[in-house]
């Protein structure tokens, strides 16, 4: 359902030259499949994702999702797109602070659709563990149950594709493993396919296929 | 939830600063309203004191210190006219083009009061503000050979504490604003019902008790004359047992209030030329003294006002980009992210707007409050001092400009933060946070 191919960008340096981050000819995910895919820090984890979910532009090559060919949408279309069916999990959670955890649920389903399904947030924030945290905003909660909000909003608006940027790095060691499985299990549940990155070896090894970013990013090789 | 929670959250968020930048937008509002209602009650006030005539005869002069010192017993003492003039309205050459005239002296007071010395017609014959006659709280209209009798205004009966059979004795007001010498008492035989007119603030005493007081045959001009070499006392001392002795005296009035023939326009008009022309006197329609006066004087001296209380608004509401541009870097994150979530460029913008529109209108709103507790507040003395009342409630039509106006210009102010948002970079600024 994912489908990269010949996806290169690099960014301008200060001194004008530039820096090739991403050079990849090819990366393919199935329907509902889970993949990790690891890299030491700053060789272009996040740059790839971004690229995916279509924050950042590709400066050349294609990244297909399904049946669209996302590197030929418009900005405004990459947002929609971006809101209706793909999720992300951000390594440094990003709830938004002044609203509650349904509230952050109930938001990124307005942001998608223009309205919110109060039922299917909560019923999500339960699936998370967080029913007696659903008014709570997220200085009251603990990064565990902060990256669990984050999990339930970026599975609200029933994406097909869920994007996980080191989801547990920022995770106390006690509930970095309850943080992994929650994600894996609502994936699978949904029928979700996951796009895992992650620099760290634990995290890697639970996954049946795992991808080193190095080896198949050309880029990589030259940085 | 709606993009309006969402502004009025982050809003909420920084309190402090949201609270100041929509109070002093409070202010800037408050001082606008003011000025409109205060404009609208000096309006009225002006236009109040001069209905129920259409000329007013005086000394040759200025024609705004004439209005302002007959209709609202305001400025220095102007000049007198020989009484004789006012006889031509009467029974004279002018009588023909006159509905009703009613001759008024001034420059005396009691207590703060304006004492005016007039004719019972003043109270029968001439109205005020759209026609309402004049009617008596308690007792009646004094009669005309009952000299020594009073008619007080509800104001100043009230202020001085003058009751119905009480007396008091005029005195002539010095150019200090003393009351001089004391006269022969006047006795209040009518109060009159609150008429919202400067009249309420007078004392209005009889004409020929006027007339008779010792004190004024040595009067300014009286006295003048007894200095010229003309000799008035002996003159009348030879009609001593005659009752109307004192008509013989040289007697004065400073104005006449005229009410001209409606029927006839063209002798009131004729009229009007006739006494300007002439050197004793002139005659001035107080309407239009009084509109010019308040469109070139008061109506400018407002319109710098209210161009001040707008530049505060626009002020306040430059404190608005400000608050809220200072508070984008901190925000850039937030806008970030819910970027990421899939709003789009428009939405944040908007969600930035909505902000501004929210401090201006809710600040707007509490400036509309402020501004109409400060009328409330200070009605009590608006009433006294021009007899125009005024509520809370006194809302002026123009007040609903303010809501276009402040949408406005919380857009025009909101615009540089909102374009900033508009512009954030969805990843380099994800990715500075981490
Ligand atoms: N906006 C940017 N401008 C210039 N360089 C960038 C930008 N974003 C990321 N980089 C560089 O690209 C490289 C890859 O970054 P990133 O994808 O965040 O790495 P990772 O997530 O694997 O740690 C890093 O060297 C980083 O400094
Ligand atoms: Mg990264």
């Amino acid at each position: 359902m994912l489908h990269l191919t010949d996806v290169r960008k690099s960014f301008t340096q200060p001194d004008g030259s530039e820096l090739p981050i991403l050079d990849i000819p090819e990366f393919h995910v199935a329907a509902g499949e889970q993949a990790v895919l690891v890299g030491r820090s700053g060789c272009g984890k996040t740059t790839l994702l971004h690229v995916i979910a279509g924050i950042s532009r590709a400066d050349a090559g294609k990244v297909r999702i399904d049946d669209w060919e996302i590197t030929l949408f418009s900005e405004a279309e990459c947002d929609r797109f971006r809101a209706q069916r793909i999720g992300y999990v951000f390594q440094t959670f990003n709830l938004l602070s002044g609203f509650s955890a349904l509230e952050n649920v109930l938001l990124a389903m307005r942001f998608a659709r223009g309205r919110a399904d109060k039922a299917r947030a909560r019923q999500l924030l339960k699936r998370v563990g967080l029913e007696h945290r659903m008014t709570h905003r997220p200085a009251m909660l603990s990064v565990g149950e902060q990256q669990r909000v984050a999990v339930a909003r970026a599975l609200a608006n029933g994406p097909k594709l869920l994007l996980a940027d080191e989801p547990t790095a920022n995770v106390d060691a006690g509930h970095q493993q309850q943080v992994l499985d929650l994600i894996r299990e609502t994936c699978r549940e949904e029928n979700v396919a996951l796009v895992l990155v992650t620099h760290g070896a634990e995290v890697a090894e639970q996954f049946e296929r795992i991808d080193h970013l190095e080896q198949f990013n050309r880029a990589g090789a030259v940085a | 939830m709606s993009l309006w929670k969402v502004a009025w959250r982050s809003i909420a968020q920084r309190a402090l600063s949201s609270a100041l930048t929509a109070f002093s937008m409070g202010l800037g509002i408050a001082l606008v309203v003011a000025v409109l209602v205060i404009h609208g009650v000096v309006h009225q006030s002006f236009e109040r004191g001069s209905q129920g005539y259409d000329l007013i005869v005086g000394a040759k002069g200025g024609q705004l210190q004439l209005v302002l010192n007959t209709v609202f017993y305001l400025g220095q003492p102007i000049e007198n006219i020989p009484y004789d003039f006012y006889e031509e309205f009467i029974v004279g050459r002018f009588e023909p083009a006159v509905e009703a005239a009613v001759p008024v002296c001034m420059g005396h007071a009691y207590k703060g009061a304006p004492v005016v010395a007039t004719v019972p017609e003043m109270f029968e014959k001439l109205t005020y503000l759209d026609g309402r006659e004049y009617a008596f709280a308690e007792g009646s209209n004094f009669e005309q050979h009952n000299f020594y009798a009073a008619v007080a205004g509800a104001t100043a009966a009230r202020k001085i504490g003058l009751k119905l059979g009480g007396t008091f004795q005029p005195g002539v007001v010095a150019p200090d604003g003393h009351a001089d010498h004391e006269d022969v008492p006047f006795e209040v035989v009518g109060i009159l019902e609150p008429t919202g007119t400067p009249n309420d603030n007078v004392l209005f005493i009889n004409m020929e008790g006027f007339f008779r007081c010792p004190a004024h045959a040595m009067e300014a001009s009286s006295a003048k004359q007894l200095l010229e070499g003309g000799n008035h006392r002996d003159e009348t001392h030879e009609h001593d047992a005659d009752d109307h002795h004192h008509d013989h005296i040289h007697k004065e009035v400073t104005a006449i209030l005229v009410c001209t023939r409606a029927d006839r326009p063209q002798l009131a008009m004729s009229l009007r030329e006739v006494i300007n022309e002439g050197q004793v006197a002139q005659a001035v329609q107080p309407t239009r003294v009084i509109a010019d006066f308040f469109q070139n004087v008061v109506g400018n001296l407002q319109l710098l006002l209210l161009m001040l209380a707008v530049l505060v608004v626009v002020v306040a509401g430059i404190g608005i980009m400000v608050s809220i541009y200072n508070s984008m870097s901190d925000r850039r994150h937030e806008i970030a992210v819910m970027r990421a979530l899939g709003a789009g460029r428009t939405t944040v913008m908007a969600i930035i707007l909505m902000e501004s529109i929210l401090l201006s209108l809710g600040g707007g709103l509490l400036g509309v409050v402020l501004g109409h507790g400060l009328i409330a507040a200070l009605s009590p003395t608006i009433v006294e001092q021009t007899g125009v009342m005024v509520s809370a409630l006194h809302f002026q039509w123009v007040e609903l400009v303010l809501i276009p106006g402040l949408i406005v210009l919380a857009t025009l102010v909101g615009y540089l933060p909102a374009a900033a948002a508009y512009r954030t970079d969805v990843a380099k600024s994800l990715t500075a946070a981490q």
